[in-house]
């Protein structure tokens, strides 16, 4: 778990909260990469199902860098940070922007 | 027409003009599991490889292969590919009805499949990925089409791996990541692409292969261009132009 501090009261804005996501995952990336192998598969498998590594989420961070204007990898923190926010995983939030039933400049 | 063993041999000729020539990894693999469709009877065939956290990706697929994403989630957890690429065996099983995988299995039959065959993607002691082909008939393959499918997953091992004589795991493991990123490169492309020309992203995948080839472009050079919105006008262009309305980059020559 990662917890984060800061000095004013307030909510974290989709950017931001992206972005702490991505850290997140970084560091447990780093983590797995610590373990040899880790036992039975267990963690890589869990973040494989988190659905980042799957064709549609990639497909639809390149539909929303150009919805927004934005590079690549902030169209990603975006997508996270909304797929947290309602609760929907990322694979079907993706598969959702892919079919044109969501889009992130409306 | 040509016979199965003609297009074999010319299949076999492709893939050795892509180690000469300069060529896209990610085109290359494409190309084998099409051919893997004509060849082998398959109604779809994928690549997989492993990460360095040995998670195995689609790095390319004959174009069926698309509908297949939900039975593609199991096969990290059960499945043919995953025994393939553990035991480093080929793997042919011909009646999913009466399968070893009671996940895979029925995921499988309802996706309107009846044999799954997968065959391992070596470099000596170490397996890499796996080849996988999707048939919607039952039966499993004869000896000619083991050996043919077997050896088209050498020629895909070989494909990606650039320095054959890489024995260095750390080397292999970025050899092989780099044929993962570019995957992840050209997905982003596709919905870009996508996106831009208001097409599909399957259609929009067709679009960048013929627009490399045509141009005698690396694939992944032009999606990485794409996504990081350097590619000219002169580009974009065609690449876009069946969009509904001008924009003004259209305009601007």
């Amino acid at each position: 778990m990662l917890t984060l501090y800061r000095a004013e009261p307030g909510m974290l804005d989709d950017a931001v909260y992206g972005e702490a996501l991505v850290a997140a995952e970084m560091i447990t990336r780093l983590i797995l990469g610590w373990q040899a192998h880790p036992p039975g598969r267990m963690l890589a498998v869990e973040l494989h199902n988190d659905g980042v590594y799957q064709a549609v989420v990639h497909q639809a961070s390149g539909m929303i860098s150009v919805q927004l204007d934005v590079d690549v990898g902030e169209a990603l923190s975006r997508l996270r940070a909304r797929s947290f926010a309602t609760s929907r995983p990322i694979a079907k939030l993706a598969a959702d922007v892919v079919a044109g039933r969501v889009r992130f400049d409306d | 027409m040509a016979t199965r063993e003609e297009l074999l041999a010319e299949t076999f000729l492709l893939l050795a003009d892509t180690l000469v020539e300069d060529f896209d990894p990610i085109e290359a693999l494409t190309v084998v599991a099409e051919r893997c469709v004509v060849l082998l009877g398959a109604s779809a065939s994928g690549i997989m490889i492993a990460d360095a956290h040995g998670v195995l990706h689609v790095v390319a697929e004959s174009s069926e292969q698309a509908r297949l994403v939900e039975l593609f989630q199991i096969q990290n957890e059960e499945g043919p590919c995953l025994d393939s690429f553990r035991t480093g065996q080929p793997v042919i099983h011909g009646d999913l009805g009466a399968s070893p995988w009671p996940r895979f299995g029925p995921i499988a039959i309802d996706a309107g499949l009846r044999a799954v065959h997968a065959f391992p993607m070596r470099l000596r002691a170490e397996v890499v990925g796996t080849l996988n082909l999707f048939m919607t008939l039952g039966g499993g393959l004869s000896d000619v089409d083991v050996a043919a499918a077997q050896a088209l997953a050498h020629a895909a091992t070989i494909t990606v791996l650039q320095d054959q004589s890489a024995h260095r795991s750390h080397q292999l493991t970025s050899q092989l990541q780099g044929a993962l990123n570019s995957r992840v490169t050209i997905e982003q492309a596709k919905g870009a692409l996508a996106e831009r020309a208001k097409i599909s992203p399957d259609e929009a995948f067709t679009r960048l292969r013929t627009y490399a080839r045509d141009n005698h472009l690396k694939l992944t050079a032009l999606a990485a261009a794409l996504v990081a919105r350097s590619l000219p006008a002169a580009v974009m262009s065609p690449l876009t132009r069946a969009a509904a309305s001008s924009t003004a980059s259209n305009q601007v020559v």
